[in-house]
């Protein structure tokens, strides 16, 4: 039994199947946003897994930078969410209908 | 080792991420989450990249998802009550990304399906902190400032978002 | 340890072709602590600062236009003719909307919001899509279209008390993330082809060793749905509405011009560079017949510019109708990419300047509307052209050229672009095309009849004269005689954009 590149393509692929489910099933907005986290987890082990196959570190710092925006990311889109319910005391996107036509 | 390592960590991943998405309640739904972060950790070490797995730990476990752990409590309430799940029809395109990159695994890759084995071990210190850190420091020095700039938006953005005014108070 | 690690930081000597980039961020820095030193009490200091700040790198941009191609600080960026030429489109749409913030009562109305990070963010903005015209690494390509993203968030929520801004900010942040979370997705892929993350280091590896087609295509398409999203390309559209209209209009005046110019920016680089090794090499690419590359990008312009015409045909609001006009322009754009052809590329070049000319000046005429009315609803437009007749008659040229009307420089525009589309034999997508532009003329010409052969409505004060700024009228008419003059003299642009094909690197 050998752990090849093909295992951990699957497994990312199931993540990121996980994830796209979940945003598109989940109507609240912090949980879509969670989803978006397993998603861009599943890139980083499609990355890593790459960088151990070509032997090349370029993946792992391509890692560290989706770390870093990951939380950059995290850290407005909740900003934002909390304003949101500070208006609205809602998260959940299908009442959030303001600009709809 | 590995092998165990591996089919161990992945499982509990792809549970925890399907128990993610399947949770009610928005808190159960981060520690899931955290949870399957902390078995990636797990697979990036059977990946020879210790420096990732404890990154993967500190940030991501640690900083991100307390982030979010954060805010589902301090919103409380409606926040964890039940919602509506159907698809909108906007999101339907989406729903064609998936499959297409199941395709992708299976057909593409599989070409070369006689060398999808790693290659024999990782040269000594692959992986290390060391190691990405003299790549982080010369060729991607750039990428390195940029992401500074990225995360001073990032404070000055939520910051600039988040500012309670006095006047207007929590309702 | 310390003295086993070998790093060899890159060479600070090139930074000097990075000045624009480099003043764009000091003012970033410079405006956010000037606006702390005066306690954010005096909005003139944050605006004059980024204006500064602006016009310097201005300077520098066209001083430095006709310098080699160079990479900066190791490989991951590189200044060429597409960057620079990119470069002054920023500039010049980063300095009007600037201009225009001041004037606007949107923005400088309302009394707590945080004038400082509002101007400083605009610069960074700028500075951002610069960096994204430059990249070639995969890398840099991501970091920076997350630079641009972030910033665009935040100036789309800027309006705090407005429900409509901050909802529109909600929208944009899910969507964007998710797509850049897809994009990441496919990058790591063809990190995986190839074992690159240079653009150059993927084509060569894709030329050695071509991989499976599905392989390919399904890269290809991933990294679309972040570039697609990025300039609202149907059906990636779906946040660009409701953000343009939430958003602040200024706001909105630069995001459909400024990350969408940013997105095409991006695009040519890439595909231009990893698919076909320059313009001129696309005819011997086995690439892109291996994707099937000219149909994927036909549907996609067919799908975009159809949908945005449609449905702007039925808006009342003129800027949502306005959202729909720019996803409409956007499939025109796409018709360039088809065969990454040098005749497309200066389609587009040509194309994205006039957009930039005449969309941004029809936002800003909203802008200037609405600061006297409140309001963007096109009833309430009713009688402008009595009210207000210089901006409504500029307003009018603008909307001609959007349209695609001689003797404007939007006909030009559409000249190239038909041309490179029928000069590769895709008939169908010429004639969707000019049925396309037939639509849009209904639409547009909606706005015209409104302002000029409808009375306004007989309330106190409503056809009273506007008075209207004069910084307005001199921003608006900056942007209004190119407008015209490119219509009837366009050779100097056309040749401006030549030259920045001639020196697009996709070597070194």
């Amino acid at each position: 039994m050998e752990i090849t590149l093909t295992h951990y393509l699957v497994l990312a692929t199931l993540l990121f199947l996980t994830g796209m489910l979940g945003f598109i099933v989940r109507r609240n907005a912090i949980v879509m946003l969670m989803c978006i986290e397993l998603m861009l987890c599943a890139a980083n082990i499609v990355l890593a897994a790459f960088s151990r196959w070509h032997l090349d570190l370029g993946g792992h710092v391509f890692v560290l930078m989706s770390f870093a925006v990951a939380a950059a990311e995290a850290a407005i889109g909740l900003a934002i969410l909390v304003e949101i319910y500070r208006r609205r005391r809602t998260v959940n996107v299908d009442e959030l209908t303001t600009l709809m036509e | 080792m590995e092998v165990i390592l591996f089919y161990f960590c992945g499982a509990l991943m792809v549970i925890a991420g399907a128990m993610m998405v399947l949770s009610r309640n928005a808190v159960v739904a981060a520690c899931w989450l955290i949870f399957a972060f902390i078995n990636a950790a797990g697979i990036y070490a059977t990946l020879s990249a210790p420096f990732l797995a404890v990154l993967q730990v500190l940030v991501y476990a640690g900083a991100i998802m307390v982030l979010f752990l954060f805010v589902v409590m301090m919103l409380q309430g409606p926040v964890l009550a039940g919602e509506r799940r159907r698809l909108r029809p906007w999101l339907w395109p989406f729903l064609l990304l998936p499959p297409l990159a199941i395709l992708l695994t299976v057909a593409g890759f599989l070409r070369r399906a006689d060398n999808t084995s790693f290659p024999v071990a990782a040269p000594a210190g692959f992986g290390s902190a060391e190691q990405v850190a003299g790549l982080l420091l010369s060729r991607y020095l750039l990428a390195f400032e940029l992401i500074s700039i990225v995360l001073i938006v990032a404070i000055i953005g939520s910051l600039a978002l988040g500012k309670v005014d006095r006047r207007q108070p929590w309702k | 340890m310390l003295e086993t690690l070998q790093v060899n930081i890159p060479s600070w000597s090139d930074l000097g072709y990075w000045r624009p980039e480099l003043t764009l961020l000091s003012t970033f820095l410079v405006a956010l602590i000037g606006d702390l030193i005066v306690r954010g009490r005096r909005p003139w200091v944050p605006f004059t600062l980024a204006l500064a700040g602006m016009l310097l790198a201005l300077g520098f941009a066209v001083a430095d236009l006709g310098e080699p191609a160079h990479t900066v600080m190791g490989s991951l960026i590189i200044v060429d003719g597409i960057a620079s030429f990119f470069r002054i489109l920023f500039l010049v749409a980063g300095l009007a909307t600037v201009l225009f913030s001041w004037t606007s009562e949107e923005i400088m109305g309302v009394k707590r919001e945080a004038k400082g990070e509002y101007y400083a963010l605009l610069t960074l903005l700028t500075g951002g899509m610069c960096v994204m015209a430059e990249a070639r690494d995969i890398l840099m390509l991501f970091l920076s279209m997350e630079l641009v993203g972030l910033t665009s968030y935040v100036l789309a929520g800027y309006m705090r008390t407005s429900l409509r801004s901050t909802e529109a900010a909600v929208k944009y942040v899910i969507f964007a993330a998710v797509s850049s979370g897809i994009m990441l997705y496919g990058l790591s892929l063809f990190y995986g082809l190839t074992g690159e993350t240079t653009f150059v280091g993927i084509r060569e590896a894709l030329f050695a060793n071509p991989p499976h087609p599905y392989a390919l295509l399904v890269v290809v398409v991933l990294v679309l749905v972040g570039m697609g999203y990025k300039i609202a390309a149907v059906p990636f559209h779906h946040w660009a509405p409701d953000v343009y209209e939430g958003a602040p209009t200024p706001v909105t005046a630069i995001f459909s011009v400024g990350p969408k110019a940013a997105g095409f920016a991006l695009m040519i680089r890439f595909f231009y560079t990893t698919l076909v090794a320059g313009p001129e090499a696309a005819g011997t690419s086995n690439l892109l017949r291996l994707v099937d590359w000219p149909l994927l990008i036909a549907l996609l312009s067919a799908v975009t510019m159809t949908y945005g015409n449609l449905v702007a045909l039925r808006q009342t609001n003129v800027k949502r109708m306005l959202a729909y006009s720019s996803i409409a322009h956007v499939g025109y754009i796409l018709m360039g990419f088809l065969l990454l052809t040098s005749d497309g590329l200066q389609a587009i070049l040509f194309y994205l300047l006039v957009y930039m000319l005449m969309n941004l000046g029809a936002f800003l005429f909203v802008v200037a509307i609405n600061n006297h009315l409140r309001s963007e609803e096109l009833t309430d437009y009713a009688g402008l052209g009595f009210r207000a007749p210089w901006l409504a008659t500029m307003m009018f040229v603008f909307l001609i050229s959007l349209t695609g009307l001689p003797p404007t420089a939007g006909f030009i525009g559409k000249f190239f672009l038909f041309k490179a589309v029928l000069a590769q034999e895709w008939y169908w997508l010429a004639i969707l095309a000019g049925l396309n532009s037939v639509i849009s003329l209904f639409y547009y010409m909606r706005v015209t009849k409104a302002m000029f052969f409808t009375e306004p409505a007989e309330s106190d004060g409503a056809a009273a004269p506007l008075a209207i700024k004069p910084l307005e009228y001199v921003v608006l008419a900056a942007l209004c005689i190119p407008t015209i003059g490119l219509g009837i003299w366009w050779g100097p642009v056309r040749d401006f954009a030549d030259q920045a094909i001639a020196r697009f690197n996709v070597g070194i």
